[in-house]
């Protein structure tokens, strides 16, 4: 699924193990979510969207 | 700013040059295998040299008996090696990560030195695991169900609940891939052998395979 992590992350200057250590997930989990490898669960799109205070849809997009 | 205006990981370019934690953890692994092959190599020279009513060492076996050494001292280098680099990467995890990570290395440890434990001391003193009749002794037999019928279903529990969404998906995916080759490839197996095709099936043989190919799949998903 694409989606606006790796420029939010880069908007705020963290590493993948900073945002990482922030979401309580592992730097693998942050680069296969990056790179589209990964979906994550509806509790971590929530945990992702709470922590850049946006919606799960302004920073998913399940378009195909 | 886009996404594809930045690069897939935030590793340094320095850093590029660096094996990642997924091929350390191969590098082991395949370290492991080369010691368990080597010790049996070199058990099989003790058992053809005692049939023989060891005879004096000739050049020759020394010669090899020297490889054997050498190449299982570059095992234990490259195992320890590896293992030391991935323990100074552990501090610098996040926390999550470190967490699953050390147990991870437990679990490999405490499974990796029974089992070699038990495959040397079979072939080099089978008297103290086996009675006169050939059974198992008993306290060992214990030991052995506490290991993998309590210790190890614990250890993978606790695991699993202190690891990531991602790597647990890894982790069952690995499962789901050795739970198919097994329930395809053993009757596949047992077929071959009783048309006289293929070897005896062997329990044991078909769980490492099942174990190698679970891993490789969880590594593969986790790292790449």
């Amino acid at each position: 699924m694409k989606n606006q992590l790796k420029v939010l992350r880069a908007m705020r200057n963290w590493s993948q193990a900073d945002l990482a250590d922030k979401l309580d997930v592992s730097r693998q989990a942050v680069n296969a979510i990056e790179t589209g490898k990964h979906d994550p669960s509806l509790p971590l799109a929530f945990r992702i969207a709470r922590l850049f205070d946006m919606t799960i849809e302004e920073i998913f997009d399940d378009s195909l | 700013m886009t996404a594809s205006d930045l690069p897939t990981t935030d590793a340094a370019p320095a850093a590029k040059a660096e094996p990642t934690n997924g091929n350390r953890v191969i590098r082991i692994i395949a370290a492991g295998i080369g010691l368990i092959f080597l010790s049996g190599v070199f058990v099989g020279f003790l058992e053809a040299r005692a049939d023989d009513g060891n005879p004096p060492l000739s050049v020759k076996a020394i010669a090899v008996l020297t490889v054997i050494g050498a190449l299982g001292a570059l095992c234990l280098w490259i195992a320890l090696r590896n293992s030391l680099a991935i323990k100074r990467g552990v501090d610098q995890m996040p926390r999550r990560e470190r967490k699953s990570t050390k147990i991870t290395i437990v679990a490999l440890a405490l499974g990796g030195v029974t089992g070699l434990g038990f495959g040397l001391t079979q072939s080099l003193a089978p008297h103290l695991i086996f009675t006169t009749d050939g059974v198992v002794q008993a306290p060992l037999a214990i030991i052995a169900v506490l290991l993998w019928g309590v210790a190890g279903p614990w250890l993978t529990n606790w695991w699993l609940k202190q690891t990531d969404e991602h790597e647990r998906d890894a982790y069952v995916e690995g499962a789901s891939w050795a739970a198919h080759a097994l329930m395809f490839g053993v009757p596949v197996w047992w077929a071959l052998w009783k048309a006289g095709l293929a070897v005896e099936p062997s329990a044991i043989d078909c769980i490492t395979l099942a174990i190698l190919l679970w891993m490789g799949v969880w590594m593969r998903r986790k790292f790449y």
